[in-house]
C-alpha cells in the first residue's frame, strides 16, 4: 500500500509539475544585453525599492502610538493602529519582493555559467526558500498582532531592513563595477587614429 | 471496438508526426524523439498484426518492444537535456550526468532485483521493472522542468511540447503500473485503456506543437571565468544568509 501511495504520489506530482511547466509564462528573450538590463533593474530595485531604515523606524515608532493614545479617543486610536498594521504588512511585502528580485537576479546570471555548482545552487535555492518563508511568518505576525503587538519583533525587523539594504548593496557591488566598465567601453564618438 | 479505433488513431498520428518532422527538419533537431516515435510506431503496427495472428505471442512481443521504447525514451530525456539546456553549459553538464548515472543505477537495481527475487508471474515482474525505469525518467523530467522554471530558461515551443507530452505518458505509466501491481490482473483492462487514451492525448500535443517546429533561442553567454561564478554565488549566499538570520530572529521572538 505504501508503495502504491509513493508511486501514485510521484506520478501525480509530475502531472502537477507538467501543468505549471506548460502554463509557465514565456520568459523574455535571453541575451547578453538583456541579462545586463535585468541585472541593472534588480540592482536599482534593491537599492531603491527597500524602505530605508530611518523611515521604517518612523513607521514603527512607539512615540506616535503614545501620542495618539494620550490625545485622542478610541475611534482614532483604532484607525491609527489599523493603518500602521497595513503599513507594516506592506513593508514586509516589499522586503519579500526584493528578496524575490535578488533570487531572480542570481538565477538569471548563474544559469549562464559553465562552472555552475550543483551543491551551491541547491543550497542557495533552499536559503531563498527559507528566507521567503520567514517573510511570510513575519507577515503573519503583523497580520495577527499588528504593528505594535511585539516591540522586539519590530526592533529586530528594523535592523533586518537595514541589513537587507546594506547586504544587497554589498552583494551587487561587483555588478556595478562590471556594468560601469561596460558603459565605459560602449561604442561612442572616437578620434580616428 | 473503441480500443481499436484509439489504436489506429495513434498509428495515424505517429505517422503524421514523423512525416511532418522529416518535412520541417524537426527530425534533425530532435533525432532521439523521432527514433522513439519510430519505435512506438513499429511496436504498435507490428503488435496489431501479432495480436490478430498469434495472440499467444502478443504478451512477449509487447513487453520486448516496451523495453526498447523505454530505452528510446531515456534517449528522449537526454535529448531534452541537450537541446533544452544547450546554451546553459553548467546546468546541461549537471543534468546529463544525473541522467546517465540515474539510468545506470536503475538498470543495476532492476538487474539485481530480478536476479534475487524472481517472480513466478512474468507479467507482474515486467510491469514492476518498467515501473522502476519509468520512475527514474519521471524524476529526471521533474528535475529538468524544475530547473527550466527556476532559471527561467527559454524553451522552444516544440521542445516544450515534447516534454509535456512525454511527461504525461511517463506519469500515466508510473501511476497505472503501480495500480496494476497492487490491484492485480482485473485492473488490466483499465490499465490498457488509460494508457492508450493518455498516449493519444500526448500524440495530439506533439502534433500540435511539432507541426511548425521552432528552434530554441540561443542566449549570448557572458565571459565565463570560474571566478565570476564563484563571486556571484558567494555574494548571493552571504546576502541570503544575513537577511535570513535577521528575519529569523524577528520571526522567532
Amino acid at each position: 500500500m505504501i508503495q502504491l501511495i509513493l508511486f501514485v504520489g510521484l506520478g501525480a506530482g509530475l502531472l502537477i509539475l507538467i501543468y505549471f511547466f506548460a502554463l509557465s509564462p514565456e520568459p523574455r528573450a535571453e541575451g547578453g544585453a538583456q541579462a545586463l538590463v535585468e541585472a541593472r533593474h534588480a540592482l536599482n530595485s534593491l537599492q531603491t525599492g527597500l524602505l530605508p531604515s530611518d523611515l521604517v523606524e518612523r513607521v514603527f515608532a512607539e512615540d506616535d502610538l503614545h501620542f495618539v493614545v494620550s490625545t485622542t479617543g478610541a475611534t482614532v486610536r483604532e484607525l491609527f493602529l489599523r493603518e500602521r498594521k497595513r503599513i507594516a504588512l506592506f513593508w514586509v511585502a516589499q522586503v519579500r519582493k526584493e528578496v524575490l528580485s535578488l533570487k531572480q537576479f542570481h538565477s538569471g546570471q548563474s544559469r549562464l555559467y559553465a562552472r555552475l555548482d550543483v551543491r551551491t545552487e541547491i543550497a542557495l535555492a533552499l536559503s531563498f526558500a527559507r528566507l521567503l518563508i520567514l517573510c511570510r511568518v513575519l507577515q503573519a505576525t503583523f497580520y495577527v498582532g499588528g504593528a505594535y503587538a511585539a516591540p522586539r519583533v519590530v526592533g529586530i525587523a528594523i535592523t533586518a531592513a537595514g541589513r537587507v539594504c546594506t547586504v544587497s548593496e554589498d552583494s551587487l557591488a561587483f555588478l556595478t563595477t562590471r556594468t560601469g566598465v561596460l558603459h565605459h567601453n560602449a561604442p561612442g564618438p572616437r578620434v580616428a587614429v | 471496438m473503441l480500443t481499436l479505433i484509439v489504436w489506429w488513431a495513434t498509428i495515424v498520428l505517429e505517422l503524421a508526426i514523423l512525416l511532418r518532422a522529416f518535412k520541417t527538419g524537426a527530425f534533425k533537431e530532435y533525432p532521439a524523439f523521432a527514433i522513439y516515435l519510430g519505435c512506438v510506431l513499429v511496436s504498435s503496427a507490428s503488435g496489431y498484426v501479432v495480436y490478430n495472428e498469434r495472440p499467444s505471442l502478443y504478451q512477449y512481443w509487447y513487453w520486448t518492444w516496451e523495453f526498447v521504447c523505454v530505452v528510446a525514451g531515456y534517449n528522449v530525456v537526454l535529448e531534452v537535456v541537450e537541446r533544452g539546456l544547450a546554451s546553459h553549459e553548467g546546468a546541461r553538464k549537471i543534468f546529463r550526468n544525473v541522467a546517465l548515472w540515474g539510468f545506470a543505477a536503475i538498470v543495476a537495481y532492476v538487474a539485481i532485483h530480478s536476479m534475487l527475487f524472481r517472480h513466478s508471474n512474468a507479467l507482474i515482474s515486467s510491469v514492476e521493472v518498467e515501473r522502476e525505469l519509468r520512475t527514474a525518467e519521471a524524476l529526471l523530467l521533474a528535475a529538468i522542468m524544475s530547473a527550466v522554471v527556476y532559471y527561467r530558461i527559454v524553451v522552444a515551443r516544440s521542445l516544450k511540447g515534447i516534454v509535456v507530452g512525454y511527461g504525461l505518458c511517463v506519469a500515466t505509466i508510473v501511476i497505472t503500473h503501480s495500480m496494476r501491481s497492487y490491484l492485480g490482473s482485473w485492473f488490466q483492462d483499465y490499465f490498457s485503456a488509460i494508457r492508450s487514451w493518455s498516449y493519444l492525448f500526448s500524440l495530439l500535443i506533439w502534433t500540435f506543437t511539432l507541426w511548425s517546429y521552432q528552434r530554441s533561442a540561443v542566449p549570448k553567454r557572458p565571459g565565463d571565468s570560474g571566478a565570476d561564478y564563484d563571486v556571484l554565488a558567494m555574494t548571493t549566499r552571504e546576502a541570503v544568509e544575513s537577511v535570513r538570520e535577521q528575519l529569523g530572529k524577528a520571526a522567532g521572538q
